[in-house]
């Protein structure tokens, strides 16, 4: 795999390798160290992402049907937005929904926050340089 | 321009129900809405008076809107404010209070009044009612006639019709002796024949209510308060309170003062305005609609729905063409449906009867060239729905007459519903309690979807929606939302499977994208998905477009995902005849992957449970069988016992018959998942009288062949379709039912429901007599989907993408990343 990195805002971005590896209006599931990420790519060319396990009973939520901005996830076809994260007609705690982007040749770019590094203690992080550094990776 | 001014005359149940019409199509955007209430209330049930005076429901429960509803949608309320004038010239209404509101639409919906008979000695001299004698008609007369009940003893109420018995329901739970005087020869005479009325004599007998027939009451007896009532023929009771309940009068005189033309109500045309004023109109029951005065809330809900249509411009040439009148309610705590004429009217018409005076029981059906002209439900109104549903519809109704009177167990439920505790627990599945739903419906869920969607309940294996449903029916009654997307397909597409189909082929859709494109705004909802490919399918066979991620994960991996994530494989074992080599095999599978658990399943196959994503092409590929569709929404799997082959008791080769029936329909999409049988006698060793399709051997070489059994969430046997002569037969009344099943299921309809929906009678008429000439079309079209049928497992050498079977796509570790980038750098 081709990860390479970029930094913005003290968060970092990863290249998470060619969007043509989701088949179109599917999602699939993405493991960054200890971080498991589900990125969706819809058939309106959205591409987005959440957390991989749904919080209900950890269904892979790339695994789950997608479509109007929504995932249902195919364990107990509990509803989620994949703008917000939030669960759609079921009291559940909501999706930790992060920001992707393609760039030019088609490669998914994901961003993760500063502060969300520190939350996550075990993500893998590819540079030293990066503001999550001190904490370290699992991976190592 | 700006909005225009709706002000509606009157709070009740008509006045505010247009309101909430009028606003749910936003309305609200085009008209600033003012609503006068006589009472300084928001609005009630008022068919739930009765339930306040009898203490069995709370005055706060039965308030539909509260005033903080006004309040958050902008209606203005006066509340207390009863209007004394219409200013048709200057368009303006006055109020007692000196309010002044000018309108450029009116609704008048001032619904209606006791009827007060004319008794000497009624009044006192300032006017007012003597001591002791009620009315009843509004949360203020609940409130007098149950305190002054309290010194009480003996209670007479004038009138045995529906209201007055509701009142004497009411006043015998205060505790007080009852007596109901009724002009007529027999109770509830509007609506009861004298049969049905004589029953409701008695049954009221026999809890202690006095009824007192052809009593014409003249005057009241006593001088500071009520001490009887005095009666035509010169008898005379005794009581020391009176309920009057002799009748309901349109409120008109506002009207009748505005110029109107005034009958017996209001008198308006199928526009729902007065013809002598087109920004007028009426809704409810002062209102009369060519010669009809309703006084049943069902036919308001109709008016309130055209007029608010009308006014929001949503259908303005929508009309009101009167309505079929039913009901369906409790007489003291007695169950009744009524709906339609009472007595046959014409020589022609035939009547069902059944009495049983012991239990209060009476049932009575008018039918008029084969459809329900009118029914009378006493006592047992287990059957309602589903006449009333034949009544609205004009439907013709089966044969069986006695079906009808008694319909199935499952019908009944709603009674028992009533007596369950609140704890009890209705849907198992996702373990919604009783007093959740109703929780719910007081919340303001007064749809079944809205109430399925809030609870959850009904979403699991879907077998409890008949009691949701009937808890909704009790909890809201005539509140009940009717939502059209219980009717559609798929739930984010407004159409039905009949007209869902048609537009698929006359836009020529062969994908579920092309679908959402052309038909939902291409906005695509996921979870209509699943429901359109399967369609599709159906529809184009090898033609449709496959889009793999309309498929839900099972069907795009073609095996059954379990809770820790892995999927179970099921190889296909025809009939359930295996062998040695295939067990050796199939062993070896087991071994070389570590299968976690091997099981022997309900369809006698063999599972493989907790195989990872990645591993499931490897373990086809070794295994070298077919899929046992033990995953999708299709043909599943035909369960043999060894029939004439082996067994002593046999009569047909069963095992034969299974193997032939696995193979030709095997991975057959349809409505609902099909699981089969064949037994080689009635014995019925592979259950097959319980499978959605089955074949059983009987003596004479003949097989019957029963459709629509289930042995799941619900049990049920099937019918016998027909009884066939050999195994081809079989194959082709099964493929012929199948196809129809394909074709005219609901989404998610197991076929012991599509059965019962349809009726055994109308599918034997259709596919064995073959009455409408559609059976060879039938088998040719399950022929063309037999021959597409292609093995799913074979996309083990040919994934349909290189990430079909990716699980988890890992990045490399650190290590590997940071090697990586050291040596770009």
């Amino acid at each position: 795999m081709n990860a390479t990195v970029g930094f913005k805002n003290k968060g970092a971005i990863y290249n998470l390798g060619s969007v043509e590896q989701i088949p179109v209006g599917e999602g699939r599931t993405f493991q960054l160290g200890s971080l498991a990420v589900a990125v969706f790519r819809a058939r309106d060319g959205k591409v987005l992402a959440t957390q991989a396990l749904c919080p209900h009973r950890e269904g892979l939520l790339a695994d789950g049907l997608v479509g109007n901005n929504k995932v249902v996830c195919p364990m107990h076809s509990y509803k989620f937005s994949l703008l917000t994260g939030q669960s759609i007609g079921n009291e559940c705690e909501a999706l930790q929904t992060y920001a992707v982007s393609l760039n030019q040749t088609g490669d998914i770019l994901l961003t993760l926050k500063h502060q969300f590094c520190i939350e996550e203690a075990n993500i893998y992080e590819p540079s030293q340089q990066s503001a999550c550094s001190s904490l370290g990776s699992a991976n190592e | 321009m700006g909005k225009q001014r709706l002000v509606v005359i009157g709070n009740g149940m008509a006045g505010a129900r247009l309101v909430e019409d009028v606003l749910s199509r936003d309305g609200g955007a085009l008209y600033d809405i003012v609503i006068f209430g006589d009472e300084p209330y928001g609005n009630y049930n008022r068919i739930l008076l009765s339930g306040v005076l009898a203490g069995t429901h709370d005055p706060k429960d039965i308030f539909i809107n509260p005033l903080s509803w006004y309040e958050q949608n902008n209606v203005k309320l006066h509340a207390g404010v009863r209007i004394t004038e219409i200013d048709r010239v200057a368009k303006l209404v006055h109020g007692a209070d000196g309010t002044i509101e000018k309108y450029d639409k009116l609704v008048i919906a001032t619904g209606s009044a006791p009827f007060v008979p004319p008794l000497q000695n009624l009044y006192t001299e300032t006017g007012s009612f003597k001591d002791g004698v009620f009315v009843f008609r509004t949360l203020n007369d609940c409130d007098s006639i149950a305190s002054y009940a309290g010194q009480a003893r003996r209670a007479a109420v004038i009138g045995g019709g529906l209201l007055g018995l509701e009142a004497a329901r009411g006043l015998l739970n205060l505790g007080i002796e009852v007596q109901v005087v009724h002009l007529m020869p027999h109770l509830m005479e509007v609506q009861l024949d004298s049969s049905a009325g004589d029953v409701l004599r008695r049954t009221m007998e026999r809890m202690g209510v006095s009824v007192h027939l052809e009593k014409n009451t003249t005057a009241v007896l006593g001088n500071g308060h009520v001490t009887g009532l005095q009666f035509k023929d010169g008898s005379m009771l005794d009581c020391d309170m009176v309920v009057i309940s002799a009748g309901i009068r349109p409120n008109v005189a506002l009207a009748k003062q505005a110029g109107l033309t005034i009958e017996r109500g209001i008198v308006v045309g199928d526009d729902l305005a007065s013809p002598d004023d087109a920004d007028i109109y009426s809704v409810g029951e002062c209102a009369q609609h060519r010669g009809q005065v309703y006084g049943l809330v069902a036919p308001l809900w109709e008016q309130t729905h055209i007029l608010a249509e009308r006014l929001t411009g949503r259908n303005p040439n929508a009309n009101y063409r009167g309505s079929k009148v039913s009901t369906k309610l409790k007489v003291m705590g007695v169950e009744l449906a009524v709906m339609g004429i009472k007595d046959a009217a014409h020589e022609n018409d035939e009547v069902v009867n059944y009495v049983e005076p012991l239990r209060g029981i009476y049932k009575k059906l008018v039918i008029r060239n084969g459809r329900l002209a009118g029914a009378i439900l006493l006592g047992d109104a287990a059957g309602a729905p589903s006449l009333l549903q034949a009544f609205d519809r004009g439907t013709i109704l089966p044969d069986n007459r006695a079906e009808l009177l008694f319909p199935l167990a499952a019908e009944s439920l709603e009674l028992s519903l009533e007596d369950m505790p609140d704890s009890a627990q209705v849907c198992n599945c996702n373990g919604v309690s009783k007093g959740q739903l109703v929780q719910a419906i007081t919340n303001g869920c007064r749809s079944f979807k809205a109430l399925c969607d809030a609870t959850r309940a009904g979403t699991g294996c879907g077998s409890c929606k008949p009691q949701v449903q009937a808890i909704l029916a009790s909890a809201a009654g005539d509140l009940i939302i009717e939502d059209p997307s219980v009717n559609y397909y798929v739930p984010g597409l407004p159409f039905t499977k009949p007209d869902l189909i048609q537009a698929i082929k006359e836009q020529n859709l062969y994908s579920v994208s092309a679908v959402f494109d052309a038909l939902g705004e291409g906005r695509e909802d996921p979870t209509s998905k699943v429901g359109l490919a399967s369609l599709l399918k159906t529809i184009w066979g090898k033609d449709y477009e496959d889009e793999r991620d309309a498929r839900f994960i099972n069907d795009r991996v073609h095996a059954n995902i379990q809770k820790d994530k892995t999927f179970s494989v099921i190889p296909r074992i025809y009939g359930g005849v295996t062998s040695a080599s295939q067990l050796r095999r199939i062993a070896d599978v087991a071994e070389k992957y570590n299968v976690p658990m091997v099981k022997i399943t309900g369809g006698q196959r063999i599972d493989l449970l907790g195989i990872t994503k990645e591993d499931l092409p490897n373990v086809w590929r070794d295994l070298g069988m077919p899929s046992g569709h033990a995953y999708s929404k299709a043909f599943r799997t035909c369960k043999t016992c060894v029939g004439t082959e082996f067994c002593r008791y046999g009569v047909g080769d069963s095992t034969t018959l299974g193997i032939q029936i696995e193979k030709r329909f095997q991975g057959l999409e349809s409505p609902h998942k099909m699981k089969l049988g064949a037994n080689g006698c009635p014995r019925n060793c592979a259950e097959a009288t319980t499978k959605d399709l089955g074949a059983v051997a009987i003596e004479g070489g003949k097989w019957e062949i029963y459709i629509g059994g289930a042995a799941g969430s619900r049990v049920r046997k099937g019918d016998v379709l027909c009884v066939v002569d050999t195994h081809e037969e079989v194959l082709k009344y099964m493929g012929r039912f199948m196809q129809y099943y394909r074709e005219h299921g609901k989404y998610l309809e197991r076929t012991y429901d599509f059965v019962e929906r349809l009726g055994i009678e109308k599918l034997k008429r259709l596919l064995v007599a073959d009455e409408e000439g559609i059976g060879s079309r039938l088998d040719e079209e399950i022929q063309a989907a037999v021959e597409a049928y292609v093995d799913p497992w074979q996309e083990a050498s040919e994934p349909v993408h290189p990430s079909q079977f990716v699980n988890i796509v890992n990045l490399a570790t650190k290590r590997e990343i940071e090697n990586e980038r050291h040596s770009r750098v």
